[in-house]
């Protein structure tokens, strides 16, 4: 899988990109919709396709960096348990009544 | 969504649904269009020549030689759907071994954004009018014109023009010294016609004069001369004199004319039908550069 290495973390937490994924789709039918309409009105579709294109750079530059506030409802993790003394524990219980058998 | 290029992908993914759509859109926009025409096509002199086709079997066939005029302008046809034209003009008509005939005489191929209105007058036809046989004497030839419109997206349309027009060929094969027949006063020398006096004369405009004629050359032809004249790159026979100093950059007319003088009767005096106009420069030329002589 190619992945550019940004020097600064590119993610947006679960939230976001769904406020993201909507926020994109809306903004270019939108501009689709009035690029159509331009269009038609002036007969050329180089002008539907401008506008079009035009929606979509708004949009990326809306969605594809990841602002702040993208970032509002961080993942919340459990806090981590001493889970390496534990299985310590157990490994030298467990050999000691190995012994025994 | 979780990584930039993910996010780019996803957004990419929809702008070309999306752009299928409005294309989807353009088509149905535009799908009862019926891109209809009218106009104008015109033959001048159609002769039948009898030669051989070199590019096809090497016997003699008939050549059907004509020149088109047409007027059309296609501007409106050109909506958002409309990417480009392709107009074709074809000769039709019946001859006994096939029951339809259709030669392709002109095309043309108008892109979004060029002028599409077309005038063309007397010009010679694109293609050659072939046919594949010898019935093209007496025969009556239908033309028509017709186009394909090109969308950008949707069906390839082919729609005919409202204006055709129909001619009949000469029944008699055109030898092509007959074909281009010169200028030729032999035939005005009927029993009363003793002599004719032709003369050329220069027509211009000056601020003094509305009107200034002057003679440039003439010539005397009695009956029972020849008079078949061609002459080429000859001296005018008068000095073109202007009564002042405004003959640059003037527009003057050369018009032919004669006189009949008659054994009996009204002294007619004729013009001829043809005349020339050109402009002479706007810079006088001195004697040295006027007349160029071939050096030894």
């Amino acid at each position: 899988m190619i992945d550019i290495g940004w020097p600064f973390p590119t993610y947006i937490d679960y939230f976001g990109q769904k406020t993201a994924e909507r926020l994109f789709q809306i903004v270019i039918i939108l501009f689709s919709i009035i690029g159509f309409i331009a269009g038609y009105l002036m007969q050329q579709f180089s002008m539907t396709i401008y506008t079009l294109l035009f929606g979509v750079f708004v949009s990326a530059l809306l969605t594809l960096p990841p602002w702040p506030m993208y970032r509002n409802n961080p993942i919340e993790w459990q806090k981590s348990s001493n889970l390496s003394k534990e299985i310590e524990n157990n490994l030298t219980t467990k050999s000691s009544n190995k012994i025994f058998c | 969504m979780h990584s930039f290029l993910s996010r780019l992908n996803t957004l990419f993914a929809f702008t070309i649904s999306v752009l299928a759509v409005l294309t989807i859109g353009v088509f149905v926009s535009t799908y009862f269009e019926k891109y209809h025409e009218t106009v104008s096509i015109g033959v001048n002199k159609p002769i039948v020549k009898h030669m051989t086709d070199y590019s096809a079997n090497r016997k003699k066939n008939d050549l059907g030689v004509l020149q088109l005029n047409l007027d059309m302008n296609l501007n409106q046809l050109f909506d958002w759907n409309v990417k480009q034209l392709f107009l074709y003009l074809i000769a039709e008509y019946v001859t006994p071994t096939n029951s339809l005939n259709q030669v392709v005489l002109w095309d043309k191929i108008i892109r979004r954004g060029e002028n599409a209105r077309i005038y063309l007058h007397d010009i010679a036809t694109k293609y050659y009018f072939w046919d594949d046989g010898e019935n093209l004497r007496s025969n009556n030839v239908t033309l028509s014109l017709a186009w394909n419109i090109i969308p950008n997206a949707g069906r390839l349309l082919h729609v005919p023009a409202n204006g055709s027009t129909s001619f009949i060929f000469s029944d008699q094969y055109t030898t092509s010294r007959a074909a281009s027949p010169k200028p030729n006063l032999n035939q005005l020398f009927d029993w009363n016609v003793k002599q004719l006096f032709l003369y050329l004369i220069a027509e211009y405009v000056t601020p003094t004069n509305s009107l200034n004629q002057i003679v440039l050359w003439d010539k005397i032809i009695r009956r029972g001369e020849n008079a078949r004249i061609y002459l080429h790159d000859i001296a005018t026979k008068y000095y073109f004199w202007d009564d002042g100093e405004n003959l640059r950059s003037n527009n003057v007319t050369l018009s032919l004319a004669w006189n009949i003088i008659p054994n009996a009767g009204c002294l007619l005096h004729v013009p001829a039908n043809g005349s020339t106009s050109f402009i002479f420069s706007d810079q006088y030329t001195t004697s040295r550069a006027a007349s160029p002589k071939p050096s030894s």
